[in-house]
């Protein structure tokens, strides 16, 4: 290709002249896009080898004719034609090695080949460069079309020789047939344009691409001018693209083998992104300052070598955040819609600016042009990381975030849905009531009032429950209307609502409701007349309090209980009540009934002391036979513990099962001021307490109290380097040749493998605070989810986010999980010695189960 | 190395619990109950009903899927670190063939209950499971390829 790209332009710009190339640009764009739209209705018919044969016979076939037409006959037109030839060859060639890889090689291979190959083609334009320098004065130009020839028909040999002995290519399925081939490549490239409309990445990858085209161009065309102006023979213009050719691809290669990827690495895809086309406004300026041979190698070695290197491999990084099935249609869009007009239209430009026969008009169409290449590759890395996001959210079916009923014009809609909701018998009833109550409270009681008779009485009570916090006309003349209602629980509850009303025709309710068999309704009657403070009823009420604490029945201590809260320890009369209670409750805390204690430790919330420490270690115990839900209401009144109690407790709960019971003690810590949010996070990073899901729920309540940014990016940067510690550890015990002889070794490496995921998720919680929240839900889901591609997306989206030290060791540590080496580097030395190191370490951290499985595995390992 | 630990360590190296992490492995570690077995017993025959699935701990197991719950001949023979029993602790139906003991076996048992509630707080119990009858599909499926040219020959 080297050979061809030196005799095409040397050839066409020496014997046909130059003033010519901005129509051919124009020819260019238009053969190239038929040819491949040709080529796109041919490809997946026959096996890539096979398309090969055809494509390099074609065009020796092309190249014996032209050059016979060059030597024999004195047609110009022989000049144009074999440039035209070399452009449309040189593209359709590309694309199909690409095709050809991607039938003989799976995704990963391709990934692993592709430096490898690239290299190859890089130094091949070496060695061709190098053959044109020296060869051109000694065979002629007009021959090397000859040598390329042979050098076609060498690799034609070589695919043969291969599929000879392999088969055909191992990964080639017959393409879909149908009629017309063409029409069906047609509707490709319209499909491929209609996702422009869809994807913000690939619409401005396209305007890049376009003003890339045109930069480029315009840059070709003033430097072809310049050498052209400088070289007077063909044979010597020959020779210098020959030299320059092998110099741009030396540089090239160097660039793409030791710095691309560093750069990449270092500074990510986005800012590499922003080099080529900031380079290319720069050489546009060498060229408006000076408009000669030194500003031109520039500009080509700016064309040639650092859009090679450093353009292409970020492009093709950019296309990967695209879904699969998008990626090819994209692709052809490129090619024959976006490439060709680019094209044409820089043809046409420079036909205009030649006639100003000054090379500013030319220069300043390159910069405006490369400004706005620049200006929609900064459109592109806006849209890469959104694009990133966005199709692994589809991919890992993460769903977007609830959105919050707003006051807006949707309301009303909404209010008709749930009412319809409403009359219908479902289960959802109270969750319904309580979501109107909650959004819509103005219309709330009215319209769940409207529907009540359709549930059962065990949902009334608890929507009357809900609709007492907004007492209404409406609600009170429905509690009026159900007073007399045969269901003990509900007519408590509408006493209770009508009571705490204080409206006054409820007072007559108060003594019915003390003389009552019902513990309940007794109950309801004693908090009716405190509430309204009944002098009159005092005495019975006292007396029915007391009666009720004192029976052994399970009922009336049960109905005592919500009585708690009306306990005033400053009165005289409630000292025995309250004494009472504290029978009650010691013995109702033994109790194995679920209710029972649901009930006690729910109204022990509203204990009127400080502390309660004769029930300190019954709740220590309730907590430790019960189930999550009893566990949460066990740590709601752990501040009625004794100090020390307390601190046990607290140990314990940190580390329960449920996460929901953790949270809860984590919220009791903060609400009981007996740890500030900066002490928690000190727990968290200098202390390192508790396991990684404690610290987890740490963590939440961190977030919900909201903590500053800094102290949650201490967090992270210090979770970040305890994985990567972690990652160090686990790989120094999977080496150590005893680890099959010691299990316990086995089963400390697989918690320490447990504990690096936790570490890093919990540093990802932390990032929650940092970046955009659902980034960092994608980012999480993506590298959970054992799959290659993602997990490399997700590193992408991390790499590209604002926190890029927390990033790097994340990505370290990623890295390290690819690459699983067998020796110990330098820096992992650093840290641990030796595995004995490692369970001193993990035997030493304040993590009760990783503490446990180090001091099992050290009591053998020493042995 | 303690009981429990050499219990979380089997299961972890189980492909129905590896996707568990080992602290939440001490849950199912405690409710494993142990077994022993003889050589020659049977641990169930074939059409029993069955509410226990099995984790080998030690010895050694031939599963056969002869209507004749007598005859020893094993499809598969499983060791140390392999589960059984697990399929109709889903799917509710008669034990799908017998399992007879090879070598002196220990057992550790888990009641389909207790599998239940580990499936409903750790999901990932449920990948482990799906895992597992899957390597089991591949195996049959090779089996009943391998019979088929055995016929056509």
């Amino acid at each position: 290709m080297a050979l061809g790209r030196g005799t095409a332009d040397a050839l066409f710009f020496k014997r046909y002249g130059i003033d010519y190339l901005p129509v051919m640009y124009i020819i260019v764009s238009v053969t190239l896009c038929l040819s491949s739209l040709l080529y796109a209705a041919l490809a997946d018919r026959i096996p890539a080898e096979k398309f090969f044969k055809y494509l390099f016979s074609i065009l020796a076939i092309l190249l014996i004719g032209n050059w016979l037409a060059i030597s024999e006959t004195d047609s110009g037109l022989s000049y144009p034609l074999y440039f035209i030839i070399y452009e449309v060859a040189s593209e359709l060639l590309v694309i199909h090695a690409a095709h050809y890889f991607s039938q003989n090689f799976d995704t990963l291979q391709t990934k692993r080949l592709s430096p490898v190959i690239m290299s190859g083609a890089q130094i091949g334009a070496i060695f061709g460069g190098i053959f044109l320098a020296t060869a051109s004065h000694l065979v002629g130009v007009q021959n090397i079309i000859l040598i390329w020839c042979l050098l076609l028909s060498l690799s034609l040999l070589i695919i043969t020789i291969r599929h000879r002995q392999t088969g055909p290519s191992p990964y080639y399925r017959a393409g879909y047939k149908s009629n017309n081939k063409i029409e069906q490549s047609v509707s490709d490239i319209k499909e491929g344009l209609s996702l422009l409309k869809h994807s913000n990445l690939l619409r401005a990858m396209s305007f890049s691409l376009f003003f890339m085209v045109i930069t480029f161009y315009v840059m070709s065309y003033s430097v072809n001018r310049i050498y052209t102006d400088t070289f007077t023979s063909e044979e010597s213009l020959t020779a210098f693209f020959g030299v320059l050719s092998a110099v741009n691809s030396v540089a090239a290669l160097f660039i793409q083998l030791f710095i691309t990827n560093r750069l990449i690495r270092r500074f990510g895809a986005k800012k590499i992104n922003l080099i080529f086309p900031i380079t290319s406004i720069f050489s546009y300026l060498a060229l408006l300052i000076s408009f000669a041979l030194p500003s031109a190698i520039m500009a080509s070695f700016n064309k040639d070598a650092l859009m090679i290197a450093v353009r292409n491999p970020v492009r093709n990084i950019f296309f990967s955040a695209l879904p699969d099935n998008i990626q090819g249609r994209a692709r052809a869009t490129s090619i024959v819609v976006v490439m060709p007009i680019a094209l044409s239209l820089t043809g046409a430009l420079i036909w205009i600016m030649q006639s100003f026969e000054n090379p500013v008009y030319l220069i300043a169409l390159g910069i405006s042009s490369a400004l706005l290449y620049l200006y929609y590759c900064r459109q592109t890395n806006k849209a890469y990381v959104a694009e990133m996001v966005l199709h692994l959210k589809k991919k890992l079916f993460i769903p977007e975030t609830d959105k919050r009923i707003n006051t807006g014009t949707h309301d009303k809609e909404l209010l008709e849905e749930l009412s319809l909701s409403l009359t219908k018998k479902n289960t959802l009833t109270v969750d319904l009531a309580r979501y109107i109550t909650t959004y819509f409270p103005f219309n709330a009681n009215q319209l769940i009032l409207n529907n009540i008779d359709n549930t059962d009485k065990a949902t009334k009570d608890e929507i009357i429950h809900l609709l007492g916090k907004n007492y209404t006309k409406e609600l009170h003349f429905y509690l009026k209307s159900e007073i007399n209602t045969t269901d003990i629980h509900l007519k408590h509850t509408i006493l209770t609502t009508l009571f705490e009303s204080r409206n006054t025709d409820s007072f007559s309710l108060i003594t019915d409701s003390l003389n009552s068999d019902s513990p309940r309704l007794q109950a309801a009657g004693i908090y009716g007349c405190l509430i309204f403070d009944d002098e009159n009823s005092y005495e019975k009420a006292i007396s029915v309090w007391t009666e009720l604490t004192e029976c052994n029945h399970i009922n009336s201590r049960l109905a005592s209980l919500e009585l708690i809260k009306c306990i005033n320890t400053s009165n005289s009369d409630h000292t025995l009540i309250l004494d009472n209670y504290k029978i009650i409750i010691s013995n109702l805390l033994k109790s194995e009934q679920y209710r029972a204690l649901k009930l006690t430790l729910i109204n022990l919330q509203n204990w009127p002391e400080d502390k309660f420490d004769e029930i300190s270690e019954l709740i220590y115990e309730t907590y430790k036979r019960t189930p999550p839900c009893i566990r949460l209401l066990c740590i709601k009144v752990c501040h009625l513990m004794s100090d020390y109690m307390q601190l046990l407790f607290m140990q314990e709960v940190l580390e329960d099962n449920s996460q929901l019971v953790r949270d809860q003690a984590v919220e009791k810590l903060i609400t009981s001021e007996s740890y500030s949010p900066t002490d928690l996070v000190k727990w968290i990073t200098t202390y390192n307490k508790g396991s990684p899901r404690s610290q987890l729920s740490v963590l939440k309540v961190l977030q919900q109290h909201n903590t500053s940014k800094q102290l949650m990016k201490d967090i992270a940067i210090a979770k970040a380097k305890d994985a990567q510690l972690i990652t160090k550890a686990i790989r120094i015990i999977s080496v150590d040749p005893r680890k099959k002889s010691i299990p316990s070794l086995e089963l400390l490496n697989y918690t320490l493998t447990d504990r690096r995921q936790q570490i890093i998720d919990l540093t990802l919680f932390a990032m929650h605070t940092l970046e955009d929240p659902n980034n960092i839900d994608v980012v999480r889901a993506g590298i959970k989810s054992h799959n290659p591609r993602h997990i490399a997306n997700a590193c992408e989206v991390l790499l590209n986010l604002n926190e890029r030290e927390i990033a790097d060791i994340l990505i370290d540590i990623f890295e390290d999980l690819n690459h699983k080496k067998n020796e110990i580097s330098y820096n992992e030395a650093k840290d641990f010695s030796c595995t004995l190191d490692i369970l001193l370490w993990c035997s030493k951290r304040l993590d009760p189960w990783l503490q446990c499985c180090s001091l099992n595995a050290k009591d053998l390992y020493v042995q | 190395m303690t009981d429990i630990f050499e219990r979380i360590l089997l299961l972890k190296r189980s492909s129905v619990f590896s996707k568990i992490q080992t602290e939440d492995l001490q849950i199912v570690a405690q409710s494993l109950e142990l077994a022993s077995y003889s050589k020659g017993d049977r641990i169930f025959d074939i059409d029993d009903d069955g509410d226990l699935m099995y984790i080998i701990q030690q010895g050694c197991i031939g599963i056969s899927t002869h209507n004749d719950p007598t005859i020893r001949e094993f499809i598969v023979t499983l060791k140390a670190g392999d589960c059984f029993g697990e399929m109709n602790l889903l799917d509710e139906l008669p034990r799908s063939a017998t399992a007879h003991v090879i070598e002196d076996a220990a057992l550790l048992c888990l009641h389909k209950e207790k599998l239940h509630g580990l499936i409903v707080n750790y999901p990932e119990l449920s990948l482990g499971i799906l895992k597992s009858l899957s390597i089991k599909l591949r195996e049959t499926t090779i089996m009943l390829q391998q019979c088929n040219s055995e016929l056509e020959k």
